[in-house]
């Protein structure tokens, strides 16, 4: 949120609560030149909303090709690296290794290995997606916020003789940009 | 366009190490060699991961209102060359370590160019 759009909101309140009729009028004024400042700041957001939405999709799609590509590669290393394992125990002392007994164990073991190094895999490609839609559900938020504070300065500037409401929106504005500021 | 340069220059690099990569996936499926399978298979995964590593960037550079200077002529120069080298190889005729050991090096040029 820019300085330019805290500094209204201030002389705002300021206006209305230190003046009469002619405050009100005051106050009016600034709502229409703060909102101004809003639907500037709104078209920043846009703008910020649909570059950083298409880098999110794109590093999406990008994480993805290559887990997908690499994940039988990083599979078929592990499956190689243990049958060498198993195929050198074997011939190293094949009256003792080389059982049946020992070879079922030996698929038993390499298929709970592969079963967990997919889980791993694939757990982590999950987290990898939902943070990036997390990312993205922050800049909606953020501009929902934007677009409240806008409504709330349209309907100050429209609305003539209501003070308290003004009072109110004004204070509704100022926290709902508070709230917006400590989420960033 | 902004950074036109610097992504040109990224995609470029992109474009050299996939022609690497699926010459080494060809490679790969074709030898019957285990040990040999194990390295190309070894250099593929590096590959995926430093191509991983490249489009990201691109996909920064192209989310970015930062300008980004373009790459220096020397990095250029050398880039443009390793392609060409690229371009010159012809596949399936070679001794397969002759040509592995080519790629890997190709690779190896365009990746700190």
């Amino acid at each position: 949120m820019k300085l330019k759009t805290l500094t209204p909101i201030i002389l705002l309140g300021l206006s209305l609560s230190t003046f009469g009729c002619a405050g009100e009028e005051t106050a009016r004024q600034v709502a229409l030149q703060l909102r101004e400042s809003i639907v500037e700041d709104e078209q920043i957001i846009d703008k910020t909303i649909a570059t950083q939405t298409t880098f999110y999709e794109d590093q999406r799609k990008t994480i993805e090709k290559y887990r997908s590509e690499n994940i039988p590669l990083e599979l078929e290393a592990q499956r190689r690296k243990r049958s060498a394992e198993a195929a050198s125990a074997m011939s190293s002392n094949p009256q003792q290794e080389a059982r049946l007994s020992n070879l079922m164990n030996y698929l038993q073991e390499t298929n709970d290995k592969e079963y967990e190094l997919w889980n791993k895999f694939y757990g982590g490609e999950q987290q990898a997606r939902e943070e990036l839609k997390s990312k993205i559900a922050k800049l909606q938020r953020q501009k929902k916020v934007l677009t409240q504070v806008k409504d709330n300065l349209n309907q100050l500037a429209l609305a003539s003789n209501r003070k308290k409401r003004a009072r109110m929106l004004i204070q509704f504005s100022q926290e709902t940009i508070a709230a917006l500021k400590a989420s960033q | 366009m902004a950074n036109e340069a610097a992504l040109d220059f990224i995609t470029d690099k992109i474009t050299g190490l996939e022609i690497i990569k699926q010459e080494l996936s060809r490679m790969f499926l074709n030898t019957t060699d285990l040990d040999q399978a194990d390295d190309i298979r070894r250099e593929i995964t590096r590959l995926n991961q430093l191509l991983f590593t490249l489009e990201s960037m691109r996909n920064s550079l192209a989310a970015t209102a930062n300008e980004v200077p373009p790459p220096p002529p020397q990095r250029i120069a050398a880039l443009t060359d390793a392609l060409r080298r690229l371009d010159s190889f012809v596949s399936g005729d070679q001794n397969i370590q002759a040509a592995l050991n080519f790629l890997i090096q190709v690779a190896g040029v365009i990746r700190t160019a």
